[in-house]
Formats: C-alpha cells, sequence, structure tokens
C-alpha cells in the first residue's frame, strides 16, 4: 500500500485517469487513435464488475486500460476513488472485497491482462 | 440411503406450490415427513417505508454455489432424504415468493430442523445483494441483528 507509482499518489493521479480514460464510453475515442502507443493501451484492458451498491455507485461494468506490468487492486481502488470522491460506496474500504477468478484477493494482488477484478459490497444474504 | 439437494436460482417469478408439488412426488418410500417454508417480498421495509420493488443482484457463479452449500451444509447436518431450494433473482413484486426450501425425512423433527436452518443459513450467507425501491429511493440492505442471531443458534 506504498505510493510505489507516483502517478497513484496524491489527490489527483492525473497520468490513472488518463489510462482509465479507455473506458468502455470512451472506447470510440481510443478506436479513432491511429497511433501505436494508444493502441497498445487499448489492448491492455482489465474488466471490473461491481454488484450491489458498488454497481449503483461506479456502474455494473467497467474496462480499464492497464500500465505496463498491470496494477494492483490496491492501486485500482485508489484510482476509483481519485474518479469518484463522491460515490455512495468507498472504494478504499476494505469491507468492499475484490475477487479474481471467483477468489478473494487482497489489495497487493496484480491483475494481468484480460483479467476480470470484481467487487463485492457486504452481502445481504436471501 | 441417497440424499438428493435440488437448488434453483429462478430468474422469473415461480409457484410455491408447484415447487411443494414437485418435491413431494420426487420423494423415496421411506419419508414420512415434509416441512416447507415460503418467504414473500415485503411491501414496506423495516422502517415502514413502501416498497415497489426488490432487487436482488446476484452473482453468476458464486450465488448457485452459495446456495449449493447452505443445501449440502444442511443434508450433512439433519437426518433429511431430500432438501429443495428455490431462490429469486431479479426484480421481485411486493408479495411474490422469493424463496422456497423444502427438507424430507422419515420423521418430522428433521424436515422441520432443516428447513429453519436451510433459511437461517440464506438469510446471512446466500450470495445476493439486496435493494428495497420505493417512493423516497433505493436503499441496499444489509442482514440485520435478527439474522445473525437466527444463525447463532446452529452454531
Amino acid at each position: 500500500m506504498t505510493d510505489a507509482i507516483p502517478y497513484l499518489s496524491g489527490r489527483a493521479p492525473a497520468a490513472a485517469l488518463t489510462y482509465i480514460k479507455a473506458l468502455p464510453g470512451n472506447r470510440a475515442d481510443a478506436g479513432r487513435a491511429a497511433d501505436g502507443a494508444e493502441k497498445a493501451v487499448e489492448e491492455r484492458l482489465a474488466s471490473i464488475r461491481f454488484y450491489g451498491a458498488a454497481g449503483d455507485a461506479f456502474g455494473r461494468e467497467v474496462r480499464i486500460a492497464l500500465p505496463a506490468g498491470g496494477w494492483t487492486i490496491g492501486e485500482i481502488r485508489r484510482v476509483l476513488s481519485a474518479r469518484h470522491p463522491d460515490a455512495a460506496v468507498d472504494p478504499l474500504d476494505a469491507r468492499l472485497r475484490a475477487c479474481v477468478a471467483d477468489t478473494i484477493v487482497d489489495d497487493a494482488r496484480r491483475v494481468a491482462d484480460g483479467e476480470v477484478v470484481e467487487f463485492f459490497p457486504p452481502l445481504s444474504g436471501g | 440411503m441417497s440424499v438428493a439437494a435440488d437448488v434453483r436460482l429462478a430468474e422469473a417469478p415461480f409457484l410455491p406450490e408447484q415447487e411443494l408439488a414437485a418435491f413431494v412426488a420426487s420423494l423415496g418410500g421411506d419419508d414420512g415427513a415434509v416441512a416447507s417454508f415460503v418467504g414473500l417480498a415485503r411491501p414496506r421495509s423495516a422502517a415502514g417505508a413502501p416498497v415497489e420493488r426488490l432487487f436482488l443482484d446476484h452473482h453468476p457463479r458464486l450465488t448457485p454455489r452459495s446456495l449449493e452449500d447452505i443445501a449440502r451444509d444442511a443434508r450433512a447436518r439433519f437426518d433429511v432424504s431430500a432438501v429443495r431450494v428455490v431462490h429469486r433473482c431479479g426484480e421481485v413484486a411486493p408479495r411474490a415468493p422469493i424463496v422456497f426450501v423444502a427438507a424430507a425425512s422419515r420423521h418430522r423433527r428433521a424436515a422441520f430442523d432443516a428447513a429453519d436452518y436451510l433459511m437461517d443459513r440464506l438469510k446471512t450467507d446466500a450470495f445476493f445483494w439486496k435493494r428495497e425501491d420505493g417512493p423516497a429511493g433505493a436503499a441496499w440492505i444489509e442482514p440485520t441483528a435478527a439474522d445473525r442471531d437466527a444463525l447463532a443458534r446452529w452454531s
């Protein structure tokens, strides 16, 4: 949970937000980019799915472009927090559990190309 | 003796009477008791506000798995020959059935206990997120202290 990646530290991780601009709603922009650099960014995508209250707060599914080497779950939380400072669900709240491949993972888990990250708020039960 | 469990996540409304009839019809010859329970979506929230609909968000794999785990635990814990769990997901109208459980056994106590246990586990451990939508807005809800106390009876 250290700020090893400079653009993720502080209040406004501008570079991180540049990456996250390649979200589904903005994919047309990414598709128009002819240069190789943007195309490479577009190809390193991870999907993030949100359930329950988190789905209402962040959208049911978003895609983020990963920097080289991927992001950790903790870094994704911080990007979400910066992007949604007023969200009803706090992405940094440990009760919002992260899950990859149907397994709960901790914040140090690095997300690779093509992986799906799911965030689960506390269960309601049936 | 083989022990059967039938678990279904229902995306559409279901009829509890049909579930019960099918369950009874599926039983073997040694059963002497069937206990069942039907849960209905409440038209009012715990605070008394009108609820226009209930939304049960679910996970495509982990929610069915949680229902199967709970049914398996009930089978292992009680002397039952069969259990059935049907649970709605998606949008549920007020007063519509949201859950059906049934258990069968040679004698009634095991069937009653298994159905009771199934419901207590489902209320806290089933993999759902529940939202009540009403005129005043939407509210996500979590298990109550009463739900947790009910579950604690089995520990």
